[in-house]
């Protein structure tokens, strides 16, 4: 294995994706650098529309990027040899948002969950009815479902199969897009604490808009906002303590659902701006202008921070006014014990 | 037709035994290629006029089948086994179709999940939005349009003659889902259904149509029946609320007492299993309600199976009704706590 030195999985350098051309250029994704490193999840949190979606289908090599690569072991995955490509597959996996979309409906459960280690070489039969029996106990669903059809199982069982199906071929990087979004509250536990059981040995980049299910998955963190990363670092830096107006409207509405920024603006933003100009309680005169991004180790990009603030500045109205975020959760959450 | 529904006559409908609507040992049945399925099981519920109430519940309880069951708006192979429902004194369970068309839009106003799929994509928003006052009579032409832009800025468009012109593929999501606010309250409905009214929003916005939702019915004094999956916005806006399971009501009452003191396991579970970002517990294990080994028995409690507190008669009979507090009643053979 030809690793970079950084112990890096995947690196998407500068990759940015436009649809479209000259005056209907939509960019969904600006030009982002992301390595994914061993042993540390990345979360890319944002609206629909916010890019985030895409960014995982370049990073899978669903989407060419229009700028930029992504690399697998140092190489642009669109010039892999058949060889790396076999290895880029079994190494790089994902896991989608609607299980029962992505699971091919006339295929068995055991066929299905064996299948990349099958397409990735050297099973019989045999071992591979034996591989099934092994996933089916990790994901903790019964033996017997082997020889059943999607359609056959609930919404959770589904998604237990799509992980299954995800580290049959032992991969080091698994892309979870909204793993828990369509399933219910009570089954979305038991599947976090799966992934959350197999994340001393796989790296996950989590893509969702809820900010509950990537604090309990990642370790770092983006925040997109119309294909923009506005702020990045330490995922508990970024929930205890978010930068960005956007970022703060975001982890506001989780600890109080009627929190309201009190912008919601029906004009876009003009070329070049910040684009959440329009819908921002702190909008300035510099803002027609997109910052560069500020901080080392937590970035944000908004005029409200310069190059001269220590990392753990914060400014704005703190998420709740003058109330405690923290003190409100418990007391969302905490009234059943 | 005058402002007949303002807040200064809400008191008065509020006395006891005037209910806006009353739904008493409702059952809805479906006839599917399995066999018959029942939807909904005995439900009871009340609301008051300028209440919020909201259903709680996962996918499968039901929780949507009621609002459909109340529109009368049931699928084709589902209907009304046993029950009756009573809105605003009139019997509306057995009512025909031409009934049916004065109460839906002018008696009962209704928001969707889906802003996109709800508003008409090839017509501007200014006509759909005023269309429910114009079929119902509520004013002339011009009137409407007046009342369409004077509506348009109370939704917090910047500039309301031409948003009207716009159509809905111009507008983002949460613009959308408040012209659809606009378009519930529009013909002044003594009731208002909102079927997961957030879920289709990025959650940045959430707080902003939930706070028009709720000031749109304190303006208005119109009910509103919220159902939601989403038990921190149910918990931020019921006055009460039901919890919905596998198409029964395991619990019913003031909002503050049910999650404060859950009296059904089920509840107390659905609870537990709401992930949290508090600092302590973003790393720790989240509770789970444990699956179904074996199918529950038709004739018992929906829940058994998964419940933790479960004993043998769960099984074998539809479970009673505990009264816990004089408002607050769970339907549970062994509850988390006693009357």
């Amino acid at each position: 294995m030809n690793l970079a030195a950084d112990d890096a999985i995947l690196t998407a350098d500068a990759i940015g994706k436009t649809f479209g051309r000259g005056t209907r250029a939509n960019v969904a994704v600006q030009p982002t650098n992301v390595s994914f490193r061993r042993g540390r999840s990345i979360g890319i949190a944002g609206e629909s529309g916010s890019g985030k979606s895409t960014l995982l289908r370049l990073l899978l090599g669903l989407e060419a990027p229009t700028a930029g690569a992504v690399r697998f072991e140092g190489m642009p995955i669109a010039s892999l040899t058949r060889a790396e490509h076999r290895r880029y597959r079994a190494t790089v996996q994902a896991v989608f948002q609607d299980p029962g979309g992505s699971l091919d409906p006339r295929l068995h459960i055991w066929q299905l969950i064996t299948e990349p280690a099958w397409a990735t070489g050297g099973l019989t039969r045999r071992s591979r009815r034996e591989l099934a029996a092994r996933l089916l106990h990790e994901v903790d669903l019964p033996e017997r479902f082997a020889d059943r059809l999607p359609h056959q199982l609930s919404g959770g069982e589904r998604q237990r199969v799509a992980i299954a199906r995800a580290v049959s071929s032992s991969p080091q990087l698994v892309l979870l897009d909204e793993p828990v979004t369509s399933l219910d509250v009570s089954v979305r536990g038991a599947i976090i604490n799966l992934l959350a059981d197999r994340g001393a040995e796989l790296t996950y980049a989590v893509v969702s808009h809820d900010l509950t299910v990537i604090a309990h998955l990642t370790d770092e963190l983006l925040i997109m906002y119309q294909g923009f990363v506005v702020e990045r670092g330490p995922t508990d830096a970024i929930l205890d303590a978010p930068r960005h107006p956007y970022s703060q409207a975001l982890v506001a509405a989780v600890h109080d659902p009627l929190h309201d920024t009190g912008y919601d603006s029906d004009v876009p933003a003009g070329a070049g701006a910040c684009p959440f100009i329009n819908r921002c309680p702190f909008a300035m005169e510099q803002c027609v202008v997109m910052p560069d991004p500020v901080g080392q180790i937590h970035q944000v990009r908004c005029h409200l921070y310069s190059p001269d603030d220590g990392e753990d500045t914060t400014r704005g109205a703190p998420p709740l006014g003058s109330s405690d975020p923290i003190a409100s959760t418990v007391n969302v959450t905490g009234a059943h014990q | 037709m005058t402002a007949s529904t303002t807040t200064s006559d809400v008191p008065a409908a509020t006395a006891p035994g005037d209910p806006l609507l009353q739904i008493s040992n409702l059952s809805v049945e479906a006839s599917t290629s399995a066999g018959t399925v029942r939807l909904v099981d005995g439900l009871d519920f009340e609301m008051r006029r300028g209440e919020v109430r909201a259903i709680v519940g996962e996918s499968g309880s039901g929780k949507s089948t009621v609002c459909l069951a109340i529109l009368r708006l049931l699928a084709e192979n589902a209907r009304i086994s046993s029950g009756t429902i009573t809105f605003d004194g009139e019997r509306i369970d057995d009512a025909r179709e031409p009934a049916l068309r004065q109460m839906r839009g002018r008696k009962i106003g209704i928001v969707f999940q889906d802003p996109l799929s709800a508003l008409d994509p090839v017509r501007r928003i200014g006509p759909q939005l005023g269309e429910a006052r114009r079929v119902h009579g509520l004013g002339s032409r011009g009137q409407v349009a007046g009342w369409v832009r004077e509506t348009l800025g109370s939704l917090g468009f910047s500039n309301p003659a031409r948003s009207a012109r716009s159509f809905p593929n111009m507008l983002s999501g949460g613009m959308r889902q408040r012209v659809c606010v606009g378009i519930a309250f529009s013909a002044e409905p003594k009731l208002v259904i909102a079927d997961e009214p957030t879920t289709a929003l990025d959650v940045s916005l959430q707080g902003r149509l939930l706070r028009l939702l709720l000031a749109r019915r304190e303006a208005s004094g119109t009910a509103v029946l919220l159902v939601s999956h989403d038990v921190a916005v149910v918990r931020a806006v019921a006055d009460r609320v039901t919890v919905m399971f596998g198409g029964m009501a395991l619990e019913e009452g003031p909002a503050a007492d049910v999650f404060a003191a859950p009296g059904s396991p089920y509840t107390a579970a659905l609870l537990a299993s709401v992930p949290t970002m508090s600092p302590e517990r973003r790393r720790a294990r989240m509770s789970t309600i444990p699956v179904a080994t074996v199918a529950p028995s038709p004739s018992g409690c929906p829940f058994a199976g998964r419940c933790r507190r479960e004993v043998d008669a769960c099984r074998q009979a539809p479970p009673p009704t505990v009264w816990l507090a004089p408002a607050h009643h769970v339907r549970c053979f062994n509850p988390e706590r006693q009357p």
